[in-house]
């Protein structure tokens, strides 16, 4: 999803240090739902345009940002 | 590299530096020194007071004395970095329970002695694994940091 926010503008939003949300981004940091809930917040997007769920992906307690589309 | 991982990295440097320190008081090459109990009281105090007067440093240098800020991963990471050093100090000091009872029960063995009856020897081995706990939780503060996430 591109809307024009830096990883810092990101953070800065949700409450976050930008190191955090590179790791998400890269998959090495699963967030708290609340978390979660801030960042698709912060896209004014619904929870599911943001997060991708694969359960065989899962299996190592990873969260991940949905491709950009 | 945020803040916080700044501030491992350099906490762990100082924590190097007093253990430095440390056992420069305490070691003579690799055997300890034989010292009464209060000059090991003032090594003590003097390593507790270094120790102190560098983390104030650290953080007045690098943050102008405000508390580093810290978001969820942040204490993710510190949580873990505590669980491993609890886990380190609790295998060291069962470790250091076995060699004494081996001292007692075994007598004569070929085993490594540890005479932890002597004063500077239980006050270097007790510190020493402070130290090393400490050591442990900061460097997989880094590790946490660098390579992976906290489960």
């Amino acid at each position: 999803m591109k809307v024009g926010l830096t990883q810092a503008d990101l953070a800065a939003r949700v409450g976050a240090t930008r190191q955090t949300i590179v790791a998400v981004e890269a998959g090495k940091y699963a967030p708290s739902l609340e978390l979660a809930f801030r960042i698709a917040r912060a896209f004014d997007a619904p929870f599911e345009a943001i997060w991708s769920f694969n359960p065989d992906e899962q299996a190592a307690g990873r969260g991940a940002l949905a491709a950009d589309d | 590299m945020s803040r916080a991982e700044l501030y491992a990295w350099t906490s762990f440097a100082a924590l190097a530096a007093v253990f430095w320190w440390f056992q420069m008081r305490m070691l003579d090459g690799w055997t300890i020194v034989d010292q009464p109990a209060r000059e090991l009281f003032e090594i003590y105090i003097l390593t507790i007071a270094l120790s102190a007067a560098l983390e104030i440093i650290i953080s007045l240098v690098l943050f102008g004395g405000a508390a580093v800020e810290k978001d969820e991963r942040d204490r993710a990471i510190e949580a873990r970095a505590n669980l491993n050093e609890r886990i380190f100090i609790i295998i060291a000091v069962n470790i250091l329970i076995w060699q004494a009872l081996w001292e007692g029960v075994l007598e004569g063995h070929a085993l490594p002695k540890i005479d932890l009856a002597n004063l500077p020897t239980l006050f270097f081995f007790l510190f020493a694994v402070l130290f090393a706990g400490e050591a442990v939780k900061r460097l997989s503060t880094i590790w946490l940091y660098r390579v992976q996430t906290p489960a």
